[in-house]
């Protein structure tokens, strides 16, 4: 399904977002036995559920820091443990941790569902991760965990099932051996005679994939879509209940169209299935929360929003016309929105704890598009703020130059300072300053000509707008990157004449101009960048005032401590 | 980081950017034209009969004493320029179209008194007219009444290049120093005339100075003149006149005339005699010297015979 009306404003991929890369076609495989999960989940025995959430937004060197992924494990978390059967005291959930303490949490819970077999129950173990990887490792922080190492501890832990999901650039590594399919759906086995025992592992994207953000839904579109479908969206046989199978076709399907069109290229989510028994696992059990929003069978066909009082997505809904769907929300208030081709649909429905509210249709009224709700990022973005500092030449000359060799044309050596996404994103803050000479001379009315050496010291302060493309269609290829801007500069201009005929001269003076160019990335965090400057100058020293215009070309090679991609 | 620290940032910046709105300094061509028109140091002095490797202890008398006038002359002339060197060193305070004004600054050694100097530009006669007042502090009064007294006036016509033209200087300290003002190496100065042209690679600097009456005649000059000039050829000319009571007599004071010539080798020659006074035409003198300012001929009217070869003065008696 395509939702060319909501293409995701900027994506964020989950890696270094190196070259984009076209979307690969996945192979046709349909061969679905949903008719069957519902009974084979219904027969599995419940076991005792222990989930590790992790998310860091933080990939250390080399990585931009993303902006969802804490959140992306907050909701998963939230889900597991309100919806997923997961005890709150059997989940943990860890922001912005290093490999040490991820490995001494899963160790922790190993340790608790040790202690619930030797009781005689079974166990499942939930691991989820949210965050950057990079080279085989998943990146937490500045600490790395390879994959193939996290895969092994996972396969040794002492649990009957092993479900780890990944959201991660390149997490196919995990499901590359043994099995790994990128495909819609997978088969279970629902006729065997004993309750599941091995490992599933469901992966963002595939091996040679990055693994996307998207502003507009807050998130990532890989947790987003897992979530909505644990939410009741995948509950495609309306058992109440979303297994396993049910939420990774349901975030497969959505997650590729999202990110079909997208500069990064699309991203398609792999499993590795290695269960026996009875394989089928229910995640969520949406039907006995009885709780959220019902969207009943008759309701009108599409794709549902629900969006929370703070503005975030809290479900996307794929709704088809017969099918009903029961989405498990706390209580709370939400707008509902449905996009037609010329319209929004638009409604406000107030969740109260325990009361499962039915959508009609009437709760929606016809909205203009400029009043979507699903309007796109509004959170501080400073974590993403980083530096970077650039040193280049320049020319600088005046536009109509005076004749009388007022302010010649200079040379400078420069230095730039940037603030990069510290007041928004893409937006640069600079302080830069330079220093430049030149050889001139006036020549007087009289004919008496003076000879002088010219110097300039200029400190200033720029805001900048960078047009990085940010996994949009883009005109320019990703390495480009287009800026314009405003720019306020103190200069400060002195001279002196030959064999000291005069006292030396000065003049300091605001000068207000704009400034645009275009950056080169030379490599991950080096790019070249060239700039011209327009600055006017108010010339006021002598009785009348004068107004100059000065231009200025530059070359500055640039180092960006947060990665110049 | 805040949405409020990132506002508390933001505002101090834009606040400097606000207060620094305006452009301040001095960088200025025009102001060029005015201070190329005040007189320097190098345009007004003489350029000394001296080269310090060549000096012998049995240098002539008449080259010492052409030292000692020359000498003489330009720390005249120094202590003229002293007057305007803070105005050469800083530029106007005030400017107008065709007007800068420097000051009033105050007038250093003179508390209380301020110094005001003020140029104007003919820019038809390509002329510069230029004034240097002092403005005496409250309680002080001028004896020619007015709120100020003008101390140094000049003008210079410009010829097209820097530094080049003429120029013309008056000082007179008179009104001040009776109100109190202190000049240093001026005293009994009343009137300084200084012309100067610098045009052409030829220079001429003419000084003139009347001193109060003298107290003691025969110490004391009562009026000294003296007239410079150097000829493309690097030959130098220096007359000096001096009324002095040399010769006792009814006259009283007699003139005393000094010509000094030497090339730019350092060979040189001087005549002296009294033209005017009890000693007119009485007393002569010559002398030449070579080119390590050693005496190769000399004559004194008063005690002959003449020493030494005639011939060896190679310089003209004349220019």
């Amino acid at each position: 399904m395509r939702r060319p009306a909501f293409l995701p404003k900027a994506l964020r991929a989950r890696c270094l977002g190196g070259a984009s890369k076209v979307a690969t076609m996945i192979a046709t495989m349909f061969a679905i036995m949903m008719s069957v999960f519902g009974s084979g989940s219904a027969r599995a025995e419940n076991p005792h559920r222990f989930a590790l959430v992790a998310g860091n937004d933080q990939g250390g060197p080399g990585t931009r820091p993303l902006l969802y992924a804490k959140d992306d494990a907050r909701k998963v978390f939230d889900i597991l443990t309100r919806l997923g059967n997961v005890r709150g005291e059997d989940a943990l959930l860890l922001l912005d941790g290093d490999v040490n303490r991820f490995l001494n949490a899963l160790a922790e819970l190993e340790r608790r569902a040790a202690e619930a077999t030797r009781r005689g129950e079974k166990t499942a173990l939930v691991v989820y991760y949210s965050g950057h990887a990079k080279d085989g490792a998943l990146r937490l922080g500045n600490s790395e965990l390879p994959l193939q190492t996290l895969k092994a501890r996972l396969a040794q832990a002492a649990v009957d099932v092993r479900i780890g999901i990944f959201d991660s650039c390149q997490s196919g590594a995990m499901t590359r051996t043994k099995g790994a399919r990128k495909a819609p759906a997978f088969e279970i086995d629902t006729k065997g005679p004993r309750s599941a025992q091995g490992t599933v592992i469901l992966t963002s994207s595939a091996a040679d994939e990055d693994s996307q953000e998207s502003d507009q839904i807050r998130g990532s579109y890989f947790s987003h879509h897992l979530a909505s479908g644990l939410l009741g969206g995948a509950d495609k046989s309306g058992d109440g209940r979303v297994t396993l199978s049910e939420a990774y076709a349901y975030a497969y399907d959505r997650t590729v169209a999202d990110t079909a069109d997208s500069s990064a290229g699309a991203q398609h989510p792999t499993f590795s299935y290695d269960l026996s028994g009875n394989g089928d696992l229910v995640l969520t059990d949406v039907g006995g929360r009885h709780e959220g929003v019902y969207f009943p069978g008759d309701a009108p066909t599409g794709t549902y929003f629900l969006v929370d009082n703070r503005g975030f997505v809290v479900a996307e809904i794929a709704k088809a016309l017969g099918s009903d769907r029961r989405i498990a929300l706390p209580p709370g208030r939400y707008r509902i929105k449905r996009r037609l081709p010329d319209r929004l649909r638009v409604g406000d429905v107030e969740v109260p704890r325990g009361q499962l509210v039915a959508f009609s249709e009437p709760m929606l009224r016809d909205t203009p598009f400029s009043d979507d709700p699903v309007k796109g990022a509004a959170r501080d973005l400073s974590v993403d703020a980083h530096w970077s500092i650039a040193v280049g030449g320049a020319y600088q000359a005046v536009l109509s130059s005076p004749s009388d060799g007022l302010f010649p044309a200079a040379t400078f050596m420069g230095l730039d300072v940037g603030l990069r996404d510290f007041f928004r994103r893409d937006w640069v803050w600079g302080l830069d300053g330079a220093i430049g000479r030149a050889s001139s001379q006036v020549a007087l009315p009289s004919g008496a000509v003076f000879p002088y050496q010219f110097g300039e010291v200029s400190i200033a302060s720029s805001l900048v707008v960078e047009a990085r493309p940010h996994g949009q269609q883009s005109v320019l290829p990703r390495w480009m990157v287009p800026f314009v801007g405003v720019r306020v500069a103190m200069l400060m201009m002195s001279r002196r004449f030959d064999d000291q005929l005069f006292p030396d001269q000065f003049f300091a003076t605001i000068s207000p101009g704009l400034v645009a160019g275009l950056g080169f990335a030379l490599g991950e965090h080096v790019s070249l960048v060239t700039r011209g400057r327009l600055h006017y100058l108010l010339y006021n020293v002598e009785q009348t005032n004068r107004s100059f215009g000065t231009w200025e070309a530059s070359a500055f090679l640039q180092y960006d401590f947060g990665g110049s991609q | 980081m805040t949405r409020r620290l990132r506002l508390g940032l933001a505002y101090p910046i834009v606040a400097f950017a606000l207060a620094c709105l305006g452009a301040c300094g001095n960088y200025s061509n025009d102001d060029l034209e005015f201070m190329d028109a005040i007189p320097a140091q190098n345009e007004t002095t003489v350029e000394l009969p001296l080269r310090p490797a060549a000096v012998l202890p049995s240098a002539a008398d008449g080259w010492r004493q052409t030292l000692e006038v020359s000498r003489t002359f330009n720390a005249t002339a120094v202590g003229l320029l002293t007057l305007v060197d803070r105005i050469r060193s800083n530029y106007p305070t005030t400017r107008n179209s065709q007007t800068r004004i420097w000051g009033p600054y105050p007038a250093e050694d003179n508390p209380g008194w301020q110094v005001e100097f003020s140029m104007t530009k003919d820019p038809a006669l390509n002329r510069f007219e230029y004034r240097l007042e002092m403005i005496p502090p409250a309680g002080v009064t001028l004896a020619l009444g007015g709120s100020r007294t003008l101390v140094l006036a000049g003008r210079f016509d410009t010829s097209g290049a820097a530094k080049v033209g003429q120029g013309h200087v008056e000082l007179s300290p008179g009104e001040a120093r009776l109100a109190g003002v202190a000049f240093k190496g001026l005293d009994r100065l009343q009137m300084l005339v200084l012309d100067y042209d610098t045009r052409g690679l030829a220079q001429s600097i003419d000084m003139t100075l009347d001193y109060d009456p003298p107290a003691d005649p025969v110490m004391d000059v009562a009026r000294a003149a003296y007239h410079y000039r150097r000829d493309q050829t690097g030959l130098h000319d220096m007359q000096f006149d001096a009324d002095k009571d040399i010769v006792p007599g009814p006259a009283g004071v007699d003139t005393m005339h000094i010509q000094s010539r030497w090339q730019a080798d350092g060979q040189g020659r001087e005549d002296i005699s009294i033209t005017a006074g009890d000693g007119a035409g009485v007393a002569m003198a010559a002398e030449c010297w070579n080119t390590r300012f050693q005496s190769t001929f000399k004559s004194l009217s008063w005690s002959p015979p003449a020493v030494g070869d005639p011939a060896t003065c190679i310089v003209s008696a004349a220019m």
